[in-house]
């Protein structure tokens, strides 16, 4: 196990969520997936992220709910989450918020400001730019 | 339309006084054509409507068991319009009760005491000619109907299926401009200056793609009601900033000058942040495109009655008066063949959209040769949003 603070993605996109993993782990964070909704909780209680980015739209529940069930269980209540989305469906970003998420992000996301919300959820420090 | 001749014609006289059923007997006997059915009452007159299926019916207005307009009543299929055509008998001097009846769907009347051959066989011509006229234009109405009903359908059809297209482009858009960026930050190893350049050429489509994604998504929520704003108090001159900065490539590669003129002091305006930089993109991107070489492009800002007006000015080409009004026409380009530079035609009617939607006001200003200058008007945060949304 390594010091490395470590971010779950849940991202029924297989790509995006390569794309994700990729960036992260670039960034210096351990990076766990899951594909939806279900294997996000079971990935959370396993692996106890540091913090989790959560797509809304997913099979086996979306993640909003699966923000709401993270927080309702003992072992991952208290993780800041960052939501992405597609979609721009009116009160999304209400109910995420009010669910306690750092940011919601909609896609095609900036790479940039997701970093910075992830450093920001983690407490981590912006590298200095090159 | 109406009755040819010699053809049959099937008619039920309604008169509960035998000599004048007679009478009209007797008056269309020369017209082997014509095939006369008798009733007596109201309630006959019905029946027999249904079970002779005649064409027209003489009726009069006197019956034993009620009057006329009850038989009219009866036999309605729509506003004024009846199932065949009736023509009313009155009698003398009975202008009311011929006005009723015409308002109740009779094709014609005539008063008893007037009935000669002649105005016998005019009166049901007439009936017969303007029923047929009723129901062509009915018919011509409903098929209207159905039309509009069924562009209506399709209208939401296609609006349904530009949501739903952009919302699918958007995953693969996001997998796309994502890994570009990744291989161009090194993250998948070092790059060579032919590679990174050529990148760099992907990302910018990336970056152009993912415009016309998210206009096409405004667009049909902007016509649906389902685009709301997060408002808040804003300085206007850091928003003007920062698309000036987002722009400052495309300026340079373009030769075109980019200034602003944005007081600092100017009060603050109650807006969605995001969407205003959006228009501001707009506008100025636009301006951008739109000018040659070697010219300016600037934004101003000033204190406007209860709000603050935004000027964006360049020094292109101009519009032409009589296409003013018509940039801000959904779906309006200039042809592709005059600039090379096409477009979907939905910027500029999405930020006068968007601004209105703030309760500001969006207009444009030219003239050929001179330049144009694009306005718009955003409310202050103090005096909330502006009046009279146009």
């Amino acid at each position: 196990m390594s010091d490395r603070k470590r971010i779950l993605v849940v991202e029924d996109d297989k790509d995006i969520s390569r794309a994700l993993t990729v960036r992260l782990r670039a960034a210096g964070y351990d990076v766990v997936t899951a594909f939806d909704g279900l294997m996000g909780m079971s990935t959370a209680v396993k692996h106890r992220p540091d913090l989790a980015i959560l797509d809304v739209m997913m099979p086996a529940g979306g993640g909003l709910d699966l923000a709401e069930r993270l927080q309702n269980l003992a072992s991952t209540a208290g993780t800041p989450f960052i939501v992405l989305t597609a979609s721009k469906r009116a009160g999304l970003r209400e109910r995420a918020m009010a669910l306690g998420a750092l940011a919601f992000l909609e896609k095609p996301y900036d790479p940039e400001a997701l970093l910075a919300e992830v450093r920001r959820g983690l407490g981590d420090p912006a590298p200095a730019t090159a | 339309m109406g009755r040819r001749e010699g053809a049959r014609l099937r008619l039920l006289v309604v008169d509960d006084c035998p000599e004048d059923r007679a009478l009209f007997k007797r008056l269309l006997r020369h017209d082997p054509a014509i095939e006369v059915f008798e009733a007596e009452t109201a309630e006959e007159a019905i029946a027999s409507c249904r079970s002779e299926a005649p064409d027209c019916l003489l009726l009069d207005f006197h019956l034993p068991d009620g009057d006329g307009l009850d038989v009219l009543t009866a036999l309605t299929i729509g506003p004024g319009e009846t199932a065949l055509p009736v023509v009313m008998l009155t009698g003398q001097g009975s202008e009311e009760v011929a006005v009723q009846s015409m308002r109740a769907g009779a094709a014609d009347y005539l008063s008893k005491h007037q009935v000669s051959q002649r105005a016998l066989e005019r009166a049901l011509t007439n009936a017969i000619d303007k029923h047929g006229l009723r129901a062509s234009l009915r018919h011509a109405r409903e098929e209207l109907e159905r039309t509009v009903e069924d562009l209506k359908r399709r209208n939401e059809e296609v609006r349904g299926f530009y949501h739903v297209l952009s919302h699918e482009l958007k995953s693969p858009l996001t997998a796309v401009s994502e890994f570009v960026a990744l291989v161009l930050e090194g993250i998948a190893g070092p790059l060579n200056g032919e590679q990174r350049e050529l990148l760099e050429i992907a990302r910018t489509n990336c970056g152009a793609l993912k415009v016309h994604v998210n206009d096409i998504l405004d667009q049909s929520r902007l016509e649906t009601g389902k685009l709301t704003l997060e408002r808040e108090p804003t300085a206007l001159a850091g928003q003007v900033g920062r698309v000036l900065a987002s722009l400052r490539p495309a300026a340079r590669e373009a030769g075109v000058a980019l200034v602003a003129a944005v007081p600092e002091d100017l009060p603050e305006v109650l807006v969605d942040r995001g969407r205003v930089c959006q228009v501001l993109t707009n506008l100025v991107g636009n301006a951008l495109k739109f000018t040659p070489r070697g010219g300016e492009v600037a934004v101003q800002a000033r204190p406007d009655g209860e709000g603050i007006e935004v000027a964006v000015r360049d020094t292109g080409r101009g519009i032409p008066p009589d296409q003013l009004t018509l940039v801000f026409e959904r779906l309006y380009q200039v042809s592709r063949d005059d600039t090379g530079r096409g477009g979907l035609g939905l910027g500029l009617s999405i930020s006068r959209d968007l601004v209105r939607l703030h309760g500001g006001r969006m207009w444009a200003d030219s003239a050929p040769g001179q330049g144009s200058t694009f306005y718009f008007t955003l409310p202050a945060a103090a005096a909330g949003p502006l009046e009279g949304a146009s």
